[in-house]
């Protein structure tokens, strides 16, 4: 994609944030409060990533040799390895120390059952989303 | 794994930066390399190779573990 229609997808993006905004403030009703909520945190959201992104485009088009450098440090072999590592790690931390623990000191303190139903489904997603990646890139590599 | 890159880049008389640009990685990636920190990808090493002129063999000297 050109430079030109990022920025004119990032500026329909901003505007798209502010229409959700005040769309946001049209529903007043209690019926309808939650949609309120909904239309301003997504239209803010949208508002606040669509702007960083014209920042970040506007120092790229003034530094592209800084640029093309952010470019190699992304792609670059040795970095990824470190994020995916650091991910990994991360990620071993908390489902296999920090979750369970937690899930134990709920059932501990007589927390409700659904939120020891939601951590323990958490731990059973994070499993299943290993099985079934391993097995994806088992067959692909 | 050993690896011969930093006598290499020094005998082209190279610094670590413009080598690093010319492959397209990081300087801290030919850094470890050159410390031994870091082993490369293959696809890495036949770049290095390619770009001193030489095979692999010459500059990633692989020792068996014991």
């Amino acid at each position: 994609m050109s430079l030109r229609n990022k920025q004119y997808l990032y500026v329909l993006g901003i505007i798209a944030g502010i229409a959700l905004v005040i769309a946001g403030a049209f529903f007043k009703d209690a019926e309808i409060k939650g949609l309120m909520g909904i239309c301003i945190g997504v239209g803010a959201g949208l508002i606040g990533m669509f702007v960083a992104n014209l920042i970040i485009l506007r120092i790229e088009t003034k530094h592209p040799q800084a640029f093309v450098q952010k470019k190699i440090e992304e792609k670059d072999e040795r970095n990824r390895m470190i994020w995916d590592k650091t991910r990994a790690k991360a990620n071993t931390i908390i489902m296999m120390a920090v979750m369970p623990i937690l899930t134990l000191v709920f059932v501990l303190i007589d927390a409700e059952l659904y939120v020891i139903l939601a951590m323990v489904g958490l731990i059973l997603l994070n499993a299943g989303l290993y099985i079934g990646y391993s097995n994806y890139y088992n067959n692909r590599l | 794994m050993r690896n011969r890159l930093e006598e290499l880049r020094k005998k082209t008389g190279i610094t670590q930066e413009a080598l690093a640009d010319r492959l397209e990685v990081s300087r801290q990636t030919i850094g470890s390399l050159e410390s031994g920190r870091y082993n490369p990808s293959i696809v890495l090493a036949f770049k290095i190779a390619r770009f001193f002129g030489v095979n692999i063999e010459d500059i990633f000297i692989y020792e068996e573990e014991n």
